[in-house]
């Protein structure tokens, strides 16, 4: 084997050095036909990010002169850890940074996590390339879909930071873009007693394929069985959550009425 | 001025020594697994590229990463003048944190 | 040491960090790291978070969402698997609705405009001042408010201006976004809103989306049809479009047409159903009447005969049709087969694109017309539907009556008999009901913007939920003029400082959502109920408690309009023992559930257009009722999916199979409109050589006054840009990102160029979303409007583009006062 045949590129930490996806190699101008348009330098602004490709610059990765990269991607897809790779139990430590982690990336318990890299604009659906099965890119994990598979990923998932051009712009009439929301926090399943299987303790709908985040490339949150397949036979949903879809609305008191306390409306 | 950080993976040893001949090149230490750490530094993308092209055919060089590229010194950047895999947005100063996102990152995934 | 030998260091250890990643993790100590974690992020939560079902803030989709609540703040939302609209999914928008409540600068307290500065007034005061405006001159005085007005919000206001004031100068926002879908409708089926649902997405072969784009802005309703592909069905897309969008990435065929050819196209399926004899002749016979416009166009024009109508399209051949619009004569070709296919079910879906015309009315009478003349209407995924922008444009602008020619439950000001009912239901003296329709919103506001001695007859307008001041087409005719006229007055009730709070001369803060009960009604005459879960903050008030409170000081002024003609007020609410509330005392608003009592009385409109709504409590129940909800022997509130079709709705007799009992032609006919194609009122021209073409994103909604307080929104797209054909930017040297300036005959904006961005326009063609109020891309658009719905058009006018001069900044305005107090 020719060294210029094996050698590969890890996309991985030069992906870390842009913190965008692996993808983002592939990013940026496409169609030489219009190159010129692109020869004056763009302004760029801190913390701005890579677009991730288009099925074209997919089917161009393959073919052409970048195709060795094809081959890389592919590889990458199978790199994840055995199935069978012992994994700690009760890692309370991983398990923190590993919430901490999803806090970073969401509004809310629940909510739809944002896009921490570029994207390209208009050709969606080029995010399940790596989100359908998952993918572990080095120290990064770009995880496989929790819910049923929705092509319009951009409908949910908004771009952490964006690929909209900017200009420096005063605030206009709002005296600040400040937001004083707080989130629900990811809540800890309870166990019966010490060794029992821990209940699940947050919804399942959009979140019904364990594997996504409880798998083999789920850092913090990793199953220590990621070859069993039937989750829900051990581990209830916990009693705290209503997760019926009727979500605990409890329609025989008002809340209006209830709210309508003494002191809660002093004019 | 462009600088690069490398890793190398050696199918032995006696791959080191020429690495010594390139000026261009500091070579780190050699980690587990034949891993070497190297950073490149070069005045132009097309002589970056050259050099890279010569270090992989080099006896001995299993593999190149890339794992680090400042771009910051280059005038009138832009992506057109690169070769299409290292097509992408950079800005300048942004390399200073980077090895904290990095270590953050093996912090929060290393663990486990 | 220097940079280039830092950077060596630096790059050196970074590749030194991954070479040996395996023994740095064994070096570490876990429990080191800890530490510096929140310990908050995975505290407990148990049991006290309460969820609730509420229709989500934004677009007219009418999503239902479940909103927790713990400690009297919104802390999650969830899509509510119950509703039928979204099935438990939700958009960008509304899975961050929750945080729209919690931008820092709320409006927290009533300020009044002093010396050019806004000051903290009381509400007391604040109410006092306007009922000084309208006590000293009621007819100066007119509303403008919102389709985001709850149906009680914009009932309270419709009823206090047309029964209180004598006078119909109340108009909805809902004018600029739906006021054309509303006239094709009543001059097709002699009624307001569509004939078909939502339900349609999950059945129809093709859908057809004409000049919208739902993959951004209906995202839930597009999911509804591409997730069918995901399931293994077979939906075939078909974008007709003047740019290329996310939807078009999706579609099965994208027809680029040239702007406004859009009727000439609708026109060529008619030709080609009738030169191929595929129409439907059952159709023809049974079901349709024909009609043309009068010389002067109004809503129901003048009988015309079918052979009229087969000599007018005659002209619009494919071939004819391709060199006018520019589509392929294939493409308009495969239109016509697709329609003249009886099997297939067909599903046309438009919203602003069809609306913002200056033909609109025109444009919706025809998508309703290849639908009728082919027969693909009535079944399941079969039929036209036209989508609206806003939760309650349907519930409130449309149902309630907002316009200005409108009365509650369809009814019209001009119908004799129809004001007869209102003044009935509303007890009033006969005639009380002005006959004269009010102004709409283009007149309102230019009648504010002109100058009292020069016919400028308006001198206070009183602004709720909405932001004329970013949303008016033509700002610098329409909004900006009045600012500098000394003795026009404007009050906004808003949640935020927005471009038009910063001009008011009074700012009401305003409750939101979930922060006070409401009910709306979505595209596809669902109506929709929600109770309180928070309070909100400071001292902001719920808009139908400020209307409320402004009627009754009137009614202590003795101003005669707020009696009915027994001498009582005009809004009464009563407790179950029978006792009045005075609800318009803050203190007792929430005494009784005041939505529940105005609905009930609203409800009783509901009968005359067969929009039949239910009692208030089946609401509660429900995640959403479609009208006309009627009650069957067994007792049960039974919706309607398909109206006029025989065993789908109560109304139709049976044996009828089609009956279109609203029919203005009064024989049971749809109306099939003629309708020649006209050029738009401005193209482009050498001075002004590409079009510009306007509309939203999907990360914010309308004028961002919302969603640009949410920071997963506003990081995603924190600002407004050009979108750009490629080639016209080499041809121009416009680089991504670069300045450009914009310039039509009436203004001018410097804005960065998005080339190849999320939509990608045509040569000669650019596009700019409006949501960013530091970039009021409406200073450009045109004020032409529609001869029948007043609807203006904000998706064309004619822009000269160029590189911006080196320099060139925006000049935003500065605001008007300091920043509001935040405490409260």
């Amino acid at each position: 084997m020719k060294p210029r045949d094996s050698q590969r590129l890890l996309y991985v930490l030069g992906a870390l050095v842009v913190s965008a996806s692996v993808l983002g190699f592939f990013a940026g101008v496409r169609d030489t036909g219009r190159a010129r348009v692109y020869r004056t330098p763009r302004v760029r602004y801190p913390g701005e990010l890579d677009t991730a490709p288009s099925y074209r610059d997919e089917r161009e990765a393959r073919r052409g002169n970048r195709a060795r990269h094809a081959g890389n991607l592919a590889a990458m897809a199978e790199l994840r850890p055995a199935l069978f790779d012992p994994v700690p139990d009760g890692d309370v430590a991983g398990l923190t940074r590993a919430l901490a982690a999803r806090a970073l990336r969401r509004a809310y318990a629940g909510a739809p996590p944002t896009i921490p890299h570029g994207i390209d604009d208009i050709a969606v659906p080029a995010c399940l390339t790596c989100h359908e099965r998952g993918m572990q890119v080095g120290q990064r994990v770009a995880s496989a879909m929790p819910h049923p598979r929705y092509d319009s990923c951009t409908q949910c998932h908004a771009q952490a930071l964006p690929s909209v051009p900017r200009m420096d712009l005063p605030l206009g009439a709002a005296a600040s873009a400040e937001n004083s929301f707080v989130g629900l926090e990811e809540q800890r399943g309870t166990r019966a007693w010490i060794g029992a299987p821990p209940t699940v303790p947050h919804r399942t709908a959009m979140r019904s394929q364990c594997e996504s985040c409880h798998g083999v490339l789920g850092a913090g949150i990793r199953s220590t069985h990621p070859w069993r397949q039937s989750c829900r036979q051990c581990h209830a949903q916990a009693g705290t959550l209503d997760q019926s879809p009727q979500g605990g609305v409890d329609e025989s008191t008002p809340p209006w009425a209830t709210l309508n306390a003494p002191g809660m409306h002093a004019p | 001025m462009i600088t690069a950080g490398l890793v190398l993976t050696l199918a032995h040893d006696e791959a080191l020594a020429p690495l010594a001949d390139f000026v261009c090149v500091t070579v780190g230490e050699l980690q587990p697994h034949n891993r070497l750490p190297i950073a490149t530094q070069c005045d132009s993308l097309e002589s970056q590229q050259a050099l890279w092209d010569e270090l992989i055919t080099l006896p001995g060089v299993l593999t190149m990463d890339l794992v680090f590229e400042d771009f910051s010194d280059v005038e009138d950047f832009s992506s057109e003048q690169l070769p299409s895999r290292w097509k992408r947005r950079e800005r300048e100063g942004r390399t200073h944190d980077l090895t904290d996102e990095i270590s953050t990152d093996l912090d929060a995934e290393e663990s486990t | 040491m220097d940079r280039r030998e830092a950077l060596k260091l630096t790059a050196l250890a970074a590749a030194t960090t991954v070479a040996s990643r395996r023994v740095l993790a064994q070096a570490r100590n876990p429990a080191q790291n800890t530490a510096a974690i929140d310990p908050s992020v995975v505290r407990r939560m148990g049991t006290d978070v309460r969820w609730d079902k509420a229709p989500c803030r934004f677009c007219g989709t009418g999503c239902h969402v479940q909103v927790g609540v713990r400690a009297g703040r919104v802390v999650a939302i969830a899509g509510d698997q119950l509703a039928d609209v979204n099935k438990g999914l939700l958009c960008v928008k509304g899975y961050h609705v929750g945080l729209a409540l919690y931008g820092s600068d709320r409006l927290t307290q009533p300020m009044l405009k002093r010396n050019g500065r806004h000051e903290p007034i009381s509400w007391d005061e604040a109410i006092r001042i306007i009922t000084d405006k309208i006590a000293a001159d009621p007819a100066g005085f007119a509303m403008y408010g919102s389709g985001q007005w709850t149906i009680p919000e914009g009932y309270v206001a419709n009823k206090m201006v047309k029964a209180g004031l004598g006078h119909n100068n109340i108009d909805p926002n809902a004018r600029l976004c739906m006021a054309s879908a509303a006239a094709g409708y009543v001059s097709t089926y002699g009624v307001d809103e569509p004939a078909s649902c939502f339900d349609d997405l999950d059945h129809a072969d093709t859908v057809i989306m004409w000049g919208n784009n739902p993959a951004e802005m209906h995202p839930i309703l597009f999911s509804r049809i591409v997730d069918r592909r995901a399931r293994g069905q077979t939906v075939e897309i078909i974008d007709i479009g003047t740019r290329r969008t996310r939807t078009t990435g999706f579609a099965n065929h994208y027809l680029e047409f040239k702007p406004h050819t859009d009727m000439a196209i609708a026109n060529c399926i008619a030709q080609q159903l009738l030169a191929s004899n595929t129409h439907s002749r059952e159709w023809v016979e049974r079901f349709v009447a024909f009609r043309k416009d009068a010389a002067q166009p109004n809503l129901l024009g003048e009988v015309a005969t079918f052979e009229e109508y087969r000599q007018k399209v005659a002209r619009y051949t494919p071939e004819y049709v391709s060199t006018l619009s520019g589509v392929s004569v294939e493409q308009l070709r495969m239109l016509g087969r697709l329609f003249g296919d009886p099997a297939k079910r067909i599903t046309s879906l438009w919203c602003m694109g069809p609306n913002q015309h200056t033909r609109g009315t025109a444009m919706n009478r025809l998508l309703h017309g290849i639908h009728l003349l082919s027969g693909h209407f009535g079944r399941e995924g079969d039929g036209p539907q036209s989508l609206t922008g806003q939760p309650s444009a349907c519930g409130t602008a449309r149902e309630v009556g907002t316009f200005a020619h409108a009365l509650p439950g369809g009814l019209l000001v001009a119908n004799p008999e129809h004001r007869h009912e209102t003044e009935e239901i509303w007890n009033l003296q006969p005639g009380r009901i002005n006959a004269n329709i009010g102004l709409h919103t283009v007149e309102m506001w230019k009648r504010f913007s002109t100058p009292s001695s020069e016919g400028g007859s308006v001198h206070t307008i009183w602004v709720q939920v909405t932001n004329p001041g970013q949303s008016l087409p033509n700002l610098n005719r329409l909004f900006k003029p009045s600012r500098q006229l000394a003795d026009k007055f404007l009050i906004v009730s808003d949640v935020y400082p927005t471009a038009t709070t910063r001009e008011a001369d009074l700012i009401l803060p305003s409750a939101m959502w979930v922060e006070k009960n409401g009910m709306v009604g979505n595209s596809e005459r669902r109506t929709q109920q929600w109770f309180k879960m928070v309070d909100p903050p400071g001292q902001a008030r719920p808009d139908a408690w400020q209307t409320l409170a402004v009627a009754r000081a009137l009614f202590d002024r003795a101003i005669p309009g707020m009696r009915d003609k027994d001498g009582n007020f005009l809004f009464e609410f009563k407790r179950p023992d029978g006792t009045t509330v005075p609800a318009w005392e803050w203190a007792h608003f929430y005494d009784v559930n005041v939505d529940e009592q105005l609905f009930e009385e609203y409800r009783r409109f509901s009968r005359f257009k067969h929009k039949d709504l239910a009692p208030y409590g089946e609401y509660v129940r429900a995640r959403g009722l479609r009208w006309p909800v009627v009650r069957q022997p067994n007792g049960v509130w039974k919706e309607t999916r398909y109206r006029f079709i025989e065993g789908e709705d109560s109304y139709v007799a049976r044996g009828k199979r089609v009956q279109f009992y609203h029919s203005t032609s009064r024989d049971d006919r749809a109306q099939m409109w003629l309708h020649d194609y006209v050029a738009p009122p401005e193209s482009p021209s050498p001075e002004y050589p590409f079009w510009l073409c306007t509309g939203r994103v999907l990360e914010h909604w309308h004028t961002g006054s919302m969603t640009m307080r949410v920071p997963q929104l506003r990081g995603s797209v924190p600002q407004a840009y050009v979108e750009l054909n490629a080639r016209d930017a080499v041809r121009l040297g416009i680089a991504n990102g670069a300045l450009v300036l914009l310039e039509s005959p009436r203004g001018r904006l410097v804005i960065p160029a998005w080339i190849d961005g999320r939509g990608r326009p045509p040569e000669g063609s650019v596009f700019v979303p409006f949501f960013d109020e530091r970039l009021p891309i409406n200073d450009l658009t045109l004020d032409a409007h529609c001869p029948i719905s007043k609807q203006p058009d904000y998706k064309k006018c004619a822009v000269r583009v160029s590189l911006a001069p080196a320099g060139a900044t925006v000049t935003a305005p500065s605001p008007a006062s300091p920043a509001p107090n935040r405490g409260g």
